[in-house]
């Protein structure tokens, strides 16, 4: 069937002029260049590819806590926005090798954005290898390097539900110092519990911020400090996070939505805890804190052959079966991206070329094309014989 | 390794891996940058707790099963002999208008449409068909003009493809206008626009055309671990023929130099020579931004970007839900919801954030591909079409919020129109904008839908005058910005191309 739609001479013409059409258009146009995109602009103030900071009041909290504020070292740069209860992840050059670990923002948003600065709060016990050297060598005036805002331990007010029951182990009580005053006065249908796991009473951090967060909403916020190892004095709670302890402060827990952070240990509690709550897994958020651990098991020491993008020289470096692949390449000097250590953001991935590794379920954040075509994610992931594996350059220059 | 390859990719987009494959094949030494630590750009895939989602892909058309596929799955499952599984989608899409109640499941295949929508407008058979059959035609002579190399021979396509010129340069609503086709039947037939983004009263004909005919006549299907497959499997191809991909290196200049390419610069402070350049980066990026000196870049150059219209960007909202889909009472693979299909309405009220003339094309993957997620649970994405102007006076504090109000509003919309109850199963959620999508992939304000495919600058005019539009010897563009315009096989195969053509020209020596 032959087609017309305006007269058959008239289409053909008309398919004939197109180039013309075309060229007049392209002559008639501006030569002007463009300015970076709007979207591109917002982009970068959501996700700047570093953050350069400098240190302007250091706090103790405790012997063995610090908090430190620290504002945009660019005259006219501004902290990126995030949402409470995410992380930056701080890097260091420690002795020649460049480190890198995750610290929650401990200030709320809108204080943030007010007057320019982050909050992040360093506890030494919680990682041996960079919390000391920060408490040791950060001081009012010190330049620190650091990523956007990560991470996905925030409300969501589509998904959560209105009453919050918020459990913290030592400084993991650190995303809810942002969150907690963000959702106070930004969400007024939410009320919160905060139950605070500590092992004596000097540890709590912001014990002065609490009570007045209690004071100014006292119908929406109540916060329980629980002490492990009390003194003789303590008048509080006691003893470990447990189901009956939340009992007595949430009246119907299938109702409510459970943000968790703390150490591996008491993850792994109060997953066996809460299982007895019958939870669906929409009202269960968990942030996990250090490292993970595992045991030594197969021959303690190994070997990893590590070839990186754009080389084609192979190292060969030691490795342990007790300390995560990650580990691995930071002792080697070899400076390996990484952001969150705990195998979600998939920021480390990498080729396992040969090899067998050892992935706990609750932090295998892999792809599954990923496991099809042979890629892991180093930082959770522990060697389980010796290992050959390419590595990706880290974007950033240091 | 050397700081010196035959040919360097800028971007490692489907584009890009499709340039970066063809042209290792082909024995040239290939060096393929990528700035971020993915290959795949738009075509990847990403984790949240218990699911992984597809960022992009709802459907690849052009097959009629897998195992007898042909265009785009033909060449990366038995040309290019990549790994990759697919699985099909049931049936096109079920198309809900809330203004005027419309609610029908459109079937694959040409005469079970006519047969559908005969039931549903009667009369309007003899129409639909006629417009079908020439759908048809037009992408078959698509098809056949698009391998050719050469300029085209008018006298041939006359006779050959009489149509495909006559209508060729006409908008879709013109042609529509001269079949007579019942508005009741575009209603039914339109919602398909939404995957092109320009209303059906601009946009060329020749391409609404191949692409109805692609994804109605013969089905579609999508890769079983999510389109993160595609782009892994390239990689694998690309490394199995000797080509070298470094990925987190951003190329920050492209040097040029006597209007020849020279190299790149890249984030990590190299400096690498080539041949030629195989850009995966689009025109706007090139030619604004990455030519070095910028004395370089062309004023034509640059007028020929200003004179294109940029496509508009996309906000998902991508939903893990804690249900199996039958008890949620998601029955469909694809839905397009929209107030109405007047498409050109549609297009102003993507604008504005405060919008409610929005139409989203939402899909349950599950329904195609049942293990995607753990037993129980659905993934659920919900996408719709924005211009990028509607986020450019967003602040950056107020962004989080936006985006929710923008997620609320689809979610809303897709619960009123279906009758299902989505909100209380949400265990994960994420939400892209234009904002998401400039980030990860780096797009001129986050645009995805490359230049807008009107009339005058559809494929044909795009295709005829690819030489005239890289302006610089040694230099190719690839990719959803490029001529065969965007989409996940229309960018595959618009980066084979390139690479097929970079590695002629080399060897006939015409890039020097
Ligand atoms: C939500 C959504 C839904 C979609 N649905 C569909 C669908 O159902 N069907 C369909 O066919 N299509 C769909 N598309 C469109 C399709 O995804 C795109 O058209 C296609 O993937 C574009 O491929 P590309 O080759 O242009 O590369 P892109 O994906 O644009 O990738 C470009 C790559 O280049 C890299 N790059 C850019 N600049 C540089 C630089 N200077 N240095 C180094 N690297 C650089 C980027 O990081 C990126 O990886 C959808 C897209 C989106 C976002
Ligand atoms: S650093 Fe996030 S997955 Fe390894």
């Amino acid at each position: 069937m032959k087609i017309t739609v305006r007269n058959s001479l008239v289409d053909m013409a008309a398919f004939l002029l197109h180039l013309r059409t075309r060229n007049g258009r392209f002559r008639r146009a501006s030569s002007a260049s463009r300015e970076t995109g709007r979207i591109n602009e917002l982009s970068s103030r959501i996700h700047p590819p570093v953050q350069s900071f400098k240190i302007t009041s250091r706090t103790e909290e405790s012997p063995t806590t610090a908090t430190f504020r620290m504002t945009p070292v660019e005259p006219n740069g501004k902290v990126a926005v995030f949402r409470a209860g995410q992380y930056i992840s701080v890097e260091a050059d420690i002795d020649g090798i460049c480190i890198s670990r995750p610290f929650s923002i401990a200030s709320p948003p809108d204080d943030s954005y007010r007057e320019n600065y982050y909050d992040l709060t360093v506890r030494t016990k919680d990682d041996g290898f960079l919390a000391p050297w920060v408490m040791k060598n950060w001081a009012v005036g010190s330049i620190v390097q650091t990523s956007d805002p990560q991470g996905y331990f925030h409300y969501e007010s589509l998904r959560d539900l209105d009453t919050l029951v918020c459990l913290a182990g030592g400084s993991g009580v650190t995303p809810f110092r942002s969150m907690i005053p963000d959702l106070l006065r930004n969400e007024p249908d939410v009320s919160i519990v905060l139950l605070y796991g500590v092992t004596s009473p000097n540890e709590v951090l912001f014990r002065e911020d609490w009570p007045q967060m209690v004071s100014k909403y006292p119908q929406r916020f109540r916060f329980i400090p629980v002490c492990s190892e009390p003194a003789d004095d303590w008048s509080g709670e006691t003893g470990f996070l447990s189901v009956d302890l939340i009992g007595r402060y949430v009246s119907t827990p299938q109702g409510a939505s459970f943000f968790i952070c703390g150490p591996s240990a008491m993850h792994a509690f109060l997953d066996s805890e809460l299982a007895k709550l019958n939870l669906k897994p929409r009202q269960v958020r968990r942030e996990n804190f250090g490292d993970g651990e595992r045991k030594r098991s197969f021959p303690g020491s190994l070997q990893i052959s590590v070839q990186i993008e754009g080389s084609d020289t192979v190292l060969e470096i030691p490795a342990d079966s007790a300390e995560t692949v990650l580990v691995a390449l930071e002792r080697a000097g070899l400076n390996p991206p990484a952001l969150c250590r705990s195998g979600e953001c998939g920021w480390c991935r990498s080729r396992l070329v040969d090899g067998a590794v050892y992935v706990p379920e609750n932090s295998d954040g892999r792809r599954a094309a990923d496991l099809k075509f042979g890629y892991f994610h180093p930082c959770s992931s522990w060697p389980q014989s010796n290992l050959a594996i390419r590595i990706p350059r880290n974007p950033k220059k240091y | 390794m050397t700081a010196s390859y035959d040919i360097i990719v800028i971007g490692a987009g489907l584009g890009g891996l499709g340039a970066a494959f063809e042209a290792s094949r082909a024995g040239r030494r290939v060096l393929l940058l990528e700035q971020h630590n993915l290959p795949g750009g738009f075509a990847t895939s990403f984790v949240r707790g218990r699911f992984e989602f597809e960022p992009s892909l709802h459907e690849l058309p052009d097959v009629n099963s897998i195992e007898e596929a042909a265009g785009t799955i033909r060449y990366l499952v038995d040309d290019a002999g990549l790994d990759i599984d697919f699985v099909s989608i049931p049936e096109a899409y079920r198309v809900i208008l809330t203004e005027n109640g419309t609610n029908v499941r459109m079937p694959f295949g040409l005469s079970q449409c006519a047969d559908l929508i005969e039931k549903e407008v009667p009369g309007s058979r003899e129409s639909v068909t006629a417009y079908l059959d020439l759908c048809a035609e037009v992408q078959a002579a698509f098809r056949a003009l698009s391998g050719g190399e050469g300029p085209p021979d008018y006298r041939k396509i006359f006779k050959e493809h009489g149509n495909f010129l006559r209508t060729g340069s006409y908008t879709a609503e013109e042609v529509a206008d001269a079949l007579n086709l019942p508005a009741k039947a575009r209603d039914l037939l339109y919602p398909y626009w939404c995957y092109l983004g320009v209303p059906m009263n601009r946009v060329s004909f020749t391409i609404w055309a191949s692409l109805l005919n692609a994804y109605l006549s013969a089905g579609a299907v999508i890769p079983k671990l999510r389109s993160h497959e595609i782009s892994a499997a390239f990689v694998r191809g690309i490394e199995d023929h000797g080509g070298e991909i470094r990925l987190n290196t951003r190329v920050e200049h492209v040097l040029v130099e006597d209007g020849r390419i020279q190299g790149v610069e890249t984030s990590l402070g190299e400096r690498i020579t080539c041949e030629a350049l195989i850009s995966n980066a689009s025109p706007t990026l090139m030619f604004n931004f990455l030519i070095h000196p910028s004395s370089a870049i062309p004023a034509a150059a640059k007028k020929m970007v200003n004179a294109r219209r940029h496509g508009f960007s996309l906000v998902v909202v991508y939903l893990g839900l804690d249900a199996d889909r039958h008890a949620l009472g998601l029955e469909d693979y694809s839905y397009f919801i929209a107030p109405h299909m007047d498409t050109e309405k549609l297009y102003q009220g993507i604008y504005s954030l405060e919008s409610d003339e929005i139409m989203q094309a939402s899909v349950c993957l599950n329904a195609a591909n049942p293990t995607c997620s753990p037993n129980g649970t659905t993934i659920l994405a919900l996408t719709a079409g924005y211009r990028s102007e509607a986020w450019e006076d967003v602040r950056a504090e107020d962004y989080f919020r936006v985006k929710t109000r923008a997620a609320d509003r689809l979610i809303r919309q897709f619960e009123q129109a279906t009758g299902t109850d989505i909100r209380s199963h949400i265990e994960e959620i994420e939400i892209a904008t234009p904002q998401t999508f400039a980030r990860y992939t780096g797009a001129y304000d986050g645009i995805v839908y490359g230049y807008e495919p009107e009339p005058w600058y559809s494929v044909v005019p795009r295709a005829l005058s690819m030489k005239k539009e890289t302006f610089v010897r040694g230099l190719y563009f690839c990719g959803g910005f490029s001529y065969r315009c965007h989409g996940y096989g229309s960018s595959i195969l618009s980066g084979k191309d390139a690479g097929e053509t970079a590695v002629r020209d080399l060897e006939s020596g015409v890039t020097t």
